[in-house]
């Protein structure tokens, strides 16, 4: 019995983790090639093999996973069935940059290292580009023009709009660190195997890279609706609703699509946000918080403006359950669960949707969520006010809800609130399959 | 996430940074010093370059180590310290012969007739016979690279097209003829990564323009710097390419018929080793079996 859920355990990991697992096959590979390449004793016959064998393998794993990293920023949909969700592939594209970005930046270091005890001055010229060594050349302004479009990203603070062009800018390195990759006289270009599965991996990142980011305002499928009315709900919080011009798109409770504007102010870029119509609706609806510098923008929008719309992703709400579900929404988090809560029909059992706010004027659909409420006899709405009550803890929870055992959780919410909320949770002995979270506000 | 990426970048300036100074700023010193050394190095290399040494088993005896080993195969001499990495039956099987005679343990053990194609590369010179001091005993062979169509006259038995060329059989772009005459002392003058001359089959090349694109470091190749680099080159994977870009610094022959002694002592009188310093016939492109075909043809 107790094996058997073991098991079962590990398979649903297995399935979630899809993704994962095949990024770390992938990568692999190359050092597998790498080890055939030549005999494994030549590698580590003397401290500057070894330098220059570390410093090989990190180059090559980088390179392998920066490709990689181009096909998840693609949007396709099979990624979705891989990482469970197309939120859980931008947190792998986050990750898999981070640490290829930080082999790519070890990759020089061990091969500086490798010269400094025979001669600092080597090392010091092995750094610099020089005239006559192209290949070496391609690689340091690779990793120069990477370092810069990132520290972009990490300083945070221009305009969002800006930030993802210079983003984009990451195919231009990439390029680079091709061609140091196999122009550069090492076992990728002396190994045939290695140079093939390099140029297959190369050459599916810049297709990916070409389609999505060259190509994506032609190529990727995208609806159009345009705007019909917009509401301003707080002076924080808008709504807007869309009709569709020709055809609507067809999602489940708990999506969310990416949005582009066609307005020249706004700016054509696309920004996700969840759903927070009902499936049956005939208007899609977004409900709009201003939190950064577009969404605040956005109060210029005028009705009439075409939308152009890519999705729906994401599995928050994607399994049909007949546990008693427990929602927590943190502010804006609320809008997955206004479509959710539309959606609800009889065949589900109890829900209580915890709707966590500072007050009672940032509840700003309360008066909606309610209204759907007194509709659905197993939806309970219970409104929590931090300024009155504090922070909402797990046990209070549990407490309203009269125990949580065999009840599913989803929390949408501010990052910090839904962290420790699951933790919480977790201690009370949730089993972690039992608690879904979206996180809102990523960009 | 964040914060990693930021630790990664902070280290990396940080020992970018370092290295740099240290490397650039501190050089000039070095290489004063550096400087100094040489001229002494070089003085010690003349005396040693005017003495001929002769190949008695005794001076091979000299050569009994994994880093500095010669050996008697069928009454010829042959250094195969930069050949111990690569020998299939590992370099402990060689090692015991080293300074000795591997006659019977060469023919004893199962050995392919592509392992006596490989002989000529490292050949030295016949037992008793005299040759040129200009080293004594490091990884570098006289004449490798110079065998061409004569290297497989020790064997002819030998050309058994084989799956791959032998390392050494790189065919460098003939150099323009007619280059200076150069001595080994000349050479060994220019061994400073900033000034580096080397000798390579017999040919003089000036790489410092190229030893900071070296790709496999500026330390691997600097390391030969004033000397011979022969069985460096060929003994380590080296591009057709490689031989392309080499050829572009030749700047002259070592040695010539006019500059050297005429008593004919000063090369090895074995009849079939092109000597040093004489015209190298052109070696046509190789391309894998062909190669030894094409010997065949020769002979």
């Amino acid at each position: 019995m107790e094996t058997a859920k073991i098991f079962t355990n590990i398979q649903t990991k297995i399935k979630q983790n899809y993704g994962y697992i095949i990024i770390g096959i992938l990568s692999l590979v190359p050092l597998i090639f790498w080890i055939f390449a030549k005999p494994i004793n030549f590698r580590f016959v003397s401290s500057y093999a070894v330098l220059s064998s570390f410093g090989q393998i990190a180059g090559l794993i980088g390179m392998t996973l920066f490709a990689i990293n181009f096909i998840l920023a693609s949007r396709l949909r099979f990624l979705e069935e891989l990482f469970n969700g197309m939120l859980n592939v931008y947190f792998a594209h986050r990750l898999l940059g981070t640490v290829s970005f930080i082999l790519l930046l070890i990759h020089p270091l061990f091969l500086i290292f490798r010269l400094v005890p025979i001669s600092l001055n080597a090392a010091a010229l092995f750094i610099l580009p020089s005239g006559a060594n192209w290949p070496l050349n391609f690689g340091i302004f690779a990793l120069l023009s990477m370092m810069f479009f990132l520290a972009l990203v990490i300083y945070n603070k221009l305009p969002y709009q800006i930030l993802k062009l210079t983003h984009k800018f990451l195919g231009f390195s990439f390029f680079l660190g091709a061609l140091h990759t196999f122009l550069i006289p090492s076992d990728v270009s002396q190994f045939f195997p290695l140079k093939i599965y390099m140029v297959i991996l190369v050459s599916t990142g810049i297709t990916f890279y070409t389609y999505r980011t060259l190509l994506g305002k032609y190529l990727a499928e995208k609806t159009e609706y345009s705007v019909q009315e917009i509401f301003q709900l707080n002076e924080h919080t808008l709504e807007i609703l869309m009709i569709p011009v020709e055809r609507s798109i067809s999602f489940t409770p708990g999506q969310f699509i990416f949005v582009s504007f066609q307005d020249p102010v706004l700016g054509t870029e696309s920004h996700p946000f969840s759903i927070s119509s009902g499936t049956n609706d005939e208007h899609l609806k977004l409900t709009i918080k201003s939190l950064g510098d577009f969404t605040s923008k956005l109060e210029s929008l005028k009705v009439g403006t075409v939308v152009n719309i890519e999705g729906p992703y994401g599995r928050f709400y994607d399994e049909v359950s007949d546990k008693d579900q427990i929602w927590i929404a943190g502010g804006v988090g609320v809008t997955p669960f206004l479509s959710m809560a539309k959606s609800i029909n009889k065949s589900v059992n109890k829900v209580d949707l915890y709707y966590i706010s500072k007050d009672k004027n940032d509840s700003v659909c309360l008066d909606n969520l309610c209204e759907i409420s007194s509709k659905k006899e197993n939806l309970r709405v219970l409104p929590f006010y931090t300024k009155i009550q504090g922070r909402i803890n797990a046990q209070v929870i549990n407490r309203i809800s009269n125990g949580l055992e065999n009840k599913m959780i989803y929390l949408c919410g501010p990052i910090g609130m839904m962290q420790s909320l699951k933790s919480q949770f977790l201690k009370l002995n949730v089993p972690m399959q039992n608690i879904r979270t979206e996180e809102f506000a990523f960009l | 996430m964040k914060k990693s990426t930021i630790i990664g970048l902070f280290v990396f300036w940080v020992t970018v940074a370092s290295v740099l100074t240290a490397g650039l700023v501190f050089s000039e010193k070095k290489a004063s010093t550096k400087s100094d050394k040489t001229v002494l190095g070089m003085t010690k290399k003349e005396n040693n370059s005017d003495q001929d040494i002769k190949l008695t088993t005794s001076e091979v005896a000299k050569h009994n180590s994994a880093s500095d080993c010669w050996m008697i195969v069928s009454g010829k001499v042959y250094d195969f310290t930069s050949y111990m990495n690569s020998h299939p039956g590992g370099s402990v099987t060689i090692v015991p012969y080293c300074g000795k005679d591997g006659t019977s343990a060469f023919f004893d053990k199962p050995h392919s007739s592509y392992a006596q194609t490989l002989l000529p590369d490292y050949y030295i010179g016949d037992l008793n016979s005299t040759i040129p001091g200009k080293k004594s005993g490091q990884a570098t062979s006289p004449t490798p690279g110079t065998k061409l169509k004569t290297a497989s006259v020790p064997f002819k038995t030998a050309a058994v097209p084989v799956a791959a060329p032998p390392p050494a059989q790189l065919a460098v772009t003939q150099a323009p003829q007619g280059g200076s005459a150069l001595t080994a002392a000349d050479v060994a003058k220019h061994s400073s990564a900033s000034d580096c001359w080397m000798i390579v089959s017999g040919k003089v090349y000036n790489v410092t323009s190229y030893v900071g694109s070296h790709p496999g470091g500026v330390g691997t190749i600097s390391s030969y710097c004033g000397k011979d680099g022969t069985s460096a080159f060929y003994g380590l994977p080296h591009s057709q390419n490689a031989a392309n870009i080499l050829a572009s610094y030749y700047i002259g022959n070592l040695g010539s018929a006019t500059t050297q002694s005429p008593s004919g002592s000063s090369t090895v009188q074995t009849g079939n080793q092109v000597p040093i310093g004489s015209t190298v016939v052109p070696q046509p492109p190789v391309q894998g079996g062909t190669a030894s075909r094409q010997r065949e043809d020769d002979d």
